[in-house]
């Protein structure tokens, strides 16, 4: 975490991880059956990402201010 | 299961498939794609629990049995989950047999040397404390 490009690699990561548990979550979701309509497709497609976005800045967040990411 | 010409073709079929396994890697796909969603969670809240402390306390919060049990579970879970994702993009792009089968192969070693190395290391900070 004293390195830039550490810093940057690893929120890479945590932005491919929440978008990997979400759109994982959105195929545990079909599997059920549910949410193959045309207009529910097109909103869980922009859901997963925003919601990635979302949960990636909120961690981040977390870690500066809570959790000694300054240190 | 007997699979000869006598079969029909729904006996052939059933049980195997490209991975010649059948259902279970599916399944086993899905179970930890559920687990890995609590762990995963739980995870992020170590790492971030982890950030600006010395190394001392991150080999004793490592190190206590909770913790090091739950990222044990994840370790399991996540390569389960990452070797069964990779071996169906394996089985669906590469259709050479035989570079196929070195793929496969692979790529479980490389899964099973990543959970061992893991946990290896995570039980290493547990006893030595």
């Amino acid at each position: 975490m004293s390195s830039l490009v550490g810093r940057v690699i690893l929120f890479g990561y945590t932005w491919t991880l929440m978008h990997h548990m979400l759109g994982g979550i959105r195929h545990l979701m079909w599997d059920t059956g549910h949410g193959f309509g045309s207009v529910e497709r097109e909103w869980l497609a922009i859901a997963t990402l925003v919601g990635s976005i979302s949960l990636t800045l909120i961690i981040w967040v977390l870690g500066y201010l809570f959790a000694g990411g300054w240190r | 299961m007997a699979v000869g010409k006598m079969s029909t073709p729904l006996a052939r079929v059933r049980g195997l498939g490209a991975a010649r396994s059948g259902t279970q890697q599916f399944w086993r796909q899905r179970l930890t794609a559920v687990s890995n969603v609590p762990l995963v969670i739980a995870f992020v809240f170590i790492v971030v629990a982890l950030l600006g402390r010395n190394h001392a306390a991150v080999v004793q919060i490592l190190g206590s049995p909770l913790v090091a049990v739950i990222l044990l579970l994840f370790i399991l879970s996540i390569t389960t989950h990452m070797r069964i994702g990779m071996q169906v993009i394996i089985e669906d792009y590469v259709h050479d047999e035989g570079v196929k089968l070195i793929l496969l192969m692979g790529n479980t070693f490389f899964a099973v040397a990543v959970g061992l190395a893991c946990a290896f290391a995570l039980l290493m900070l547990s006893f030595k404390v």
